[in-house]
């Protein structure tokens, strides 16, 4: 699963150069101008069959044309025949044909880029802020935009698209994980939205909150929310496909919610429940919930680096990006500054996949670039990767693990 | 034939003169590009003391944008390498605002970066060796005052050692900020009641190098005239959050969502306030582009001015869910309103407390089976509908083709 960017020889190509196609297939949309391709060729070949019955009917005569249209009904005529049975042929072409061109679009969308990888925006938020609060169409519209204006139009990405506050929910993520885990797709994610805590068998896990939608439609409550154990559950096999994640919700990068001293931790620590186990973003045992943690479950890997940006482990292609105790809102200005939160996002991706210069870059230099937007100074010397201590006396920080130096 | 003749002649002129017009434009767009290139490679070169000759220049990249937040005014450039050699690879970037060289990063990621001198280890003689070059580099690239950096350089005569340091020379504030990983030494434009953190140059050591680079010292200027007092765009401030601010909540009937808003509890509010100096068009062409939060302005500033903003956050008594207060700026100059937003965080209602909470119910493999199966059937049951469709439909038209 080799990702570095010199061996991907493909350059960003012109926004005119890519067709968006949606597809019925799971409400996602394909960027790909090579499903277009396979699409227009079976409607060619359906209009050459056509043809082709037909002359092989008329005893190898060329298709019929309009003037000589008259002359094939006489011929109709005197051999009823043969009528009944090119009826009867047009009839079973079709029903042949149309689970033809069904299957070979399906073909098509699913394998045309099989081996590129997928982009999956996620998110939700609980029942505040609601629209028309800024936080709820900044959220939506930076997922949205992320997944079409930047990825979707790389031309490598396989898929790109955002299911926040759409289709976020276990049901849907367990749905993904399965397909781009069998088809060994790697996989990057963007995670906005709220997080949710639980409380089971000894364990305190991390959850993600599902869209409203889902909340509400959906068969159960608490059932629909994303929780660590369970996509770690997906994750596994020969190894996670799940590269890359950017998890702009509170906690999920290793540090629940604590403490008495507050101080921003140096390391990710569960102090609340897990002391014994000291410093870590995830713990892994033998009972069916016992997988916590959502880095743990994203990349199914203990030995991330958990300094991934100044630190990172080169040997792993995981790059898990998030928060430790509370994430800011992404319509609200980080300490310091009057950029809003959501260019750290934007531009990230921006950077990293080649919107400002038609070039990729690795994930360290993304988020050197975005913090620069916001703060005109580095990521590693900025409140973000320091952290910084907030109304109710709790520390904020965003946390890097694994490997930056990748894409 | 006449007149074919002359329509040709008419057709190769205007050609001739499009061309003409067309191709200098070109030939210019492509040396401006040229011109910022050789001057990154020459920061490379003949500051930072790369040795560019042993490298290969490989993915090169070259961007150029006119940001909201300069008002279109300024040109900005992106300029990316990796370089390669047998011994390391290097990871750079940098931006140049109408020429210049605003930032630049250089990070090895294997190996270590080939300088063509031996560097010293000093990180404070490092600097001024640093600060030299880059004078003589800014006169000869940018025909630039330069008694900024010579202000800087005076700075760090009485220090001795990187060690956390903070010192005013002037309108010019130093900090040193040493640790484990980085030393970062920051020069910072200053006076009595702010800093202006927008207008500064920055260097940040790693492993005894430099690794990062900024200077927007000459880009901004900055405003005179009164500054709107404190209390008083405190008073404007809490005026306008009590009165036109409410939060806002989803409530459902059945499955339609209905938004409803909460006035928030002020009754033990305590606020933060800082003075910020921002540029002129900051809030000018965000993202995501058409905030409502950020208010209209009557009055016309410079993008590359900057300006006072006092920038307050108000919490409320008790937080309503995620929202625990609002955040609102005041324009220092004009008295208005610059932005006004809800300020929170994203963890849910259901924040954790130290106390373990009862379990929860997670919901079973069988709810979850039983979901898939049926968002699976609702596809299923629409690519079948479609294609009846289609069928329905081909063959009608086939059929009334066949009747003609």
């Amino acid at each position: 699963m080799d990702l570095s960017p010199s061996n991907q020889p493909k350059k960003r190509k012109l926004l005119a150069s890519k067709i968006c196609y949606s597809t019925f297939s799971c409400g996602l949309t394909i960027i790909a101008k090579d499903v277009s391709v396979s699409r227009l060729d079976a409607d060619v070949f359906l209009a050459s069959s056509v043809d082709e019955t037909e002359a092989d009917c008329f005893g190898g005569v060329s298709p019929p044309s309009p003037k000589i249209g008259a002359e094939r009904e006489q011929i109709s005529e005197k051999d009823t025949g043969c009528e009944k049975m090119e009826q009867l042929s047009r009839k079973l072409m079709f029903l042949l044909l149309i689970p033809m061109v069904l299957t070979l679009t399906l073909v098509g969308i699913m394998q045309v880029k099989a081996t590129d990888p997928y982009f999956l925006a996620w998110g939700g938020l609980d029942d505040d802020p609601a629209p028309p609060s800024g936080e709820w169409y900044t959220e939506h519209w930076v997922c949205y935009d992320i997944a079409y204006n930047i990825i979707g139009q790389t031309g490598y990405f396989g898929l790109s698209e955002t299911n926040w506050d759409n289709f976020t929910d276990q049901y849907w993520v367990d749905f993904c994980l399965d397909y781009v885990q069998e088809n060994q797709i790697p996989t990057f994610h963007l995670w906005v939205g709220d997080f949710n805590f639980n409380y089971t068998d000894g364990n305190y896990h991390y959850g993600f909150f599902p869209s409203y939608p889902a909340l509400v439609l959906g068969p159960g409550d608490n059932g629909e929310y994303v929780w660590d154990h369970k996509v770690y559950d997906k994750t596994g096999g020969s190894q996670s496909y799940q590269v890359n994640m950017f998890d702009w919700t509170c906690a999920c990068a290793g540090l629940y919610f604590n403490t008495s001293d507050g101080d921003p931790p140096l390391e990710p620590h569960l102090l609340w429940n897990y002391d014994d186990i000291g410093d870590s973003y995830g713990w892994l045992w033998t009972g069916d919930t016992d997988k916590v943690g959502m880095p743990l479950g994203w990349t199914h890997r203990l030995d991330l680096s958990t300094d991934g940006y100044s630190s990172p482990n080169q040997s792993q292609v995981y790059c898990y990006i998030g928060w430790q105790n509370w994430a800011p809102y992404l319509n609200q200005h980080p300490p310091g500054s009057l950029s809003y939160n959501v260019n750290m996002v934007y531009y990230t991706y921006a950077f990293a996949m080649g919107q400002i210069d038609e070039e990729y870059h690795l994930f360290k230099d993304a988020l050197d670039y975005a913090t620069w937007t916001v703060y005109g100074i580095d990521f590693g010397s900025s409140y973000y990767n320091y952290g910084w201590r907030n109304c109710y006396d709790l520390w904020s920080r965003m946390q890097v693990l694994g490997n930056s130096l990748v894409w | 034939m006449k007149l074919s003749l002359k329509v040709s002649a008419m057709t190769m002129l205007l050609f001739v003169i499009c061309a003409s017009l067309v191709l200098p434009c070109e030939s210019q767009a492509v040396s401006s590009e040229q011109i910022s290139i050789n001057t990154y490679k020459a920061f490379l070169t003949n500051v930072l003391g790369v040795d560019l000759s042993q490298y290969n220049l490989t993915r090169n990249g070259y961007g150029v944008s006119y940001p909201p937040k300069f008002g279109g005014v300024v040109k900005e450039e992106t300029i990316s390498y990796i370089l390669n050699s047998s011994q390391s690879a290097v990871s750079t970037w940098c931006v140049l605002d109408n020429g210049n060289i605003t930032v630049c990063s250089i990070y090895a990621i294997q190996g270590s970066v080939v300088y063509a001198q031996p560097q010293t280890s000093d990180i404070l003689e490092s600097t001024r060796n640093f600060m030299e070059k880059y004078e003589q580099f800014s006169v000869q690239f940018y025909a630039a005052d330069t008694a900024y950096l010579q202000q800087s350089l005076a700075s760090l005569d009485d220090v001795n050692a990187p060690e956390p340091t903070s010192k005013i020379l002037g309108d010019m504030n130093l900090k040193i900020a040493p640790s484990s990983a980085s030393t970062n030494i920051q020069w910072t434009y200053t006076q009595p009641n702010f800093n202006a953190t927008s207008k500064k140059i920055n260097l940040k050591f790693e492993n005894g190098h430099i690794t990062w680079f900024g200077d927007t010292w000459n880009l901004y200027s900055v405003s005179t005239g009164t500054l709107l007092p404190k209390e008083e765009a405190k008073s404007l401030a809490f005026d306008e959050v009590q009165n036109s601010h409410n939060v806002t909540f989803a409530s459902f009937q059945g499955s339609t969502m209905v938004p409803i808003s909460i006035k928030p509890d002020w009754s033990n509010m305590t606020y933060e306030v800082t003075l910020e100096m921002a540029p002129g068009k900051v809030l000018q062409g965000g993202l995501p582009p058409t905030l409502s939060n950020i208010y209209p302005t009557i009055t016309n500033r410079d993008p590359l001015k900057l300006y006072p903003i006092w920038h307050f956050v108000f919490y409320f008594s008790k937080p309503i869910g995620d929202t625990v207060g609002v955040e609102i700026g005041v324009w220092g100059d004009s008295k208005e309103i610059a932005f006004c937003q809800d300020y929170g965080y994203l963890g849910g209602s259901t924040m954790p407390t130290p106390t373990p909470q009862a379990a929860n119910s997670v919901g079973s493999n069988e709810e979850v089976q039983s979901g898939l199966s049926q968002r699976q059937a609702e596809y299923i049951l629409i690519i079948v509908g479609v294609a009846a469709a289609i069928s329905v439909g081909s063959y009608l038209a086939i059929r009334r083709r066949t009747k003609r």
